[in-house]
């Protein structure tokens, strides 16, 4: 006996409603899964782009810093070597001709002593021969030591550096204390006082520049000229964080934080 | 819309149905000030439903036809539902195309009920042209969600849940419009079974609603 025509019907409709229900369910759990999918490997190429900006960067720095020891090296060794024989010279035949003439030597002689000393401090400044020999805390001295003798401020230095960082990331780290250094000595005007520290707080390594001069207003300030670029790069190619404070007439104060435990990762890379 | 009926599970379901529509009034009312302008257009919705379903009910106690309520709720629901999905998908051409389709749908609504010889045929078939005009706006939403990739978790998005429930609801209830005026005629135990199923689906849609309307706004 046939089924009657309304059970037929019945299950049909329901089976239908069920039906589209049940792809609904697939369609919307289909989407769900393909989207985290798509989300994981769309963060999973931008963790690979920014591993080669890093690569690209640390490249691009390391290229910049040979390039630097190199012009650094022969200027001391080559144009510096050259000019001390020059000195030396004039200072023989000063005593080779008789009398006369003395304010004029003595001038050759000035002008070459001065020429001696812009060459290395020239060289020095491009690159730090001191913290290859005796490392990071040495180098900050010595800068330290020749900004304050050389510079319109006083700077006071406070170390406490037991030598985590591998050669390049203290380089970088240097070169960042020099470009803030040199910051404050041009623009900080009325500043009397410039401090630089280097300490570790927890996990973290801080270098902090600061001054009690003129400050600045971060709004107004210009996108940023070579030096601040550097600064940045630098930063960067660290994985640090830069903790910048200043406001008009109180001074200004820069942070750079530096995960120790990344820098112990790195050394064990090498 | 039926007549009175002795107690029966299908009877408590569809009685039931309003009771998300409620919870989800309530919760739209006390996140008001909370939530952003997409979801007060939900809000809006739940609105309306609420509005139609107490008129509706008011006129069934008394006896009266309610059917005509029909056009002007699928018109506003329409209309609520493009709003909502134009603050969503955030589409020039989107926003070129709302203007027709909300006056396309409307001017139809007009022409076929001044026309229509049945108000019963014509709702179900306007229902039906709902469904598939929603489920259109639903893909262009999935298709948005999958081609920008700016929502980390899903679960987290009010519009996620409100996209889904609207999918199970018009997917699920395509059918039964379709079919409505026919199991009029057939069988009334199964026509109940049918409104029943519907009464469920439309529980879900309102609790998928009252999630999303709860759900904290994403920073």
């Amino acid at each position: 006996m046939a089924p009657p025509e309304e059970v037929t019907f019945s299950w049909l409709l329901l089976s239908a409603v069920v039906l589209m229900l049940l792809l609904g369910a697939g369609l919307v759990m289909f989407l769900v899964v393909y989207q985290k999918r798509l989300l994981r490997q769309q963060k999973q190429q931008r963790a690979a782009e920014m591993a080669y900006q890093r690569q690209l960067l640390a490249a691009t720095i390391e290229a910049q810093e040979y390039e630097r020891e190199r012009i650094g090296r022969d200027l001391h060794d080559g144009i510096g070597s050259t000019i001390a024989t020059a000195k030396l010279l004039v200072h023989r035949l000063e005593q080779m001709v008789p009398g006369g003439h003395a304010e004029l030597f003595t001038m050759v002689t000035d002008i070459l002593s001065t020429a001696v000393q812009d060459t290395r401090r020239i060289s020095h400044n491009l690159y730090p021969a001191v913290l290859t020999h005796f490392g990071l805390a040495e180098a900050l001295r010595h800068l330290a030591k020749v900004s304050d003798e050389a510079g319109p401020l006083r700077v006071q230095l406070t170390l406490d550096y037991a030598g985590l960082l591998p050669v390049q990331q203290e380089l970088a780290l240097y070169r960042i204390c020099q470009e803030l250094v040199n910051n404050a000595m041009k623009h900080a005007r009325g500043a009397t006082l410039l401090t630089v520290s280097l300490q570790p707080q927890g996990q973290v390594l801080t270098l902090t520049v600061a001054d009690d001069g003129c400050g600045f207003d971060r709004a107004t300030l210009p996108s940023g000229g070579a030096g601040l670029r550097s600064i940045d790069a630098r930063v960067r190619m660290l994985g640090a964080q830069l903790l910048s404070q200043s406001a008009p007439q109180q001074g200004t104060r820069i942070s750079i934080e530096i995960p120790t435990a990344s820098a112990s990762l790195s050394h064990a890379q090498h | 819309m039926v007549a009175a009926q002795p107690f029966s599970v299908q009877l408590l379901l569809m009685k039931a149905s309003v009771a998300p529509i409620i919870l989800a009034g309530a919760i739209g009312l006390y996140r008001w000030r909370q939530l952003p302008r997409t979801l007060r257009y939900l809000l809006a919705l739940v609105g309306l439903t609420l509005l139609t379903e107490l008129v509706s009910r008011l006129l069934w106690l008394q006896h009266r036809p309610n059917l005509f309520l029909q056009p002007f709720y699928t018109a506003g629901e329409f209309g609520l539902l493009v709003l909502l999905y134009r603050q969503v998908l955030r589409s020039a051409a989107f926003d070129r195309a709302t203007p027709w389709l909300l006056g396309g749908f409307g001017t139809y609504i007009l022409v076929s009920s001044l026309l229509a010889p049945d108000l019963a045929q014509h709702s179900s078939v306007l229902r039906v042209v709902e469904s598939v005009l929603v489920l259109g706006l639903l893909g262009l939403y999935f298709r948005k969600l999958l081609n920008e990739l700016t929502v980390e978790h899903l679960e987290r998005e009010p519009m996620f849940w409100v996209s889904l429930g609207l999918l199970l609801y018009f997917l699920g209830d395509v059918h039964i419009f379709l079919f409505s005026n026919f199991l009029l005629n057939y069988s009334k135990q199964f026509n109940m079974t049918v409104w029943a199923i519907h009464a469920v689906l439309y529980m879900v849609l309102y609790c998928c609603i009252s999630l999303a309307l709860w759900l904290p706004r994403r920073k």
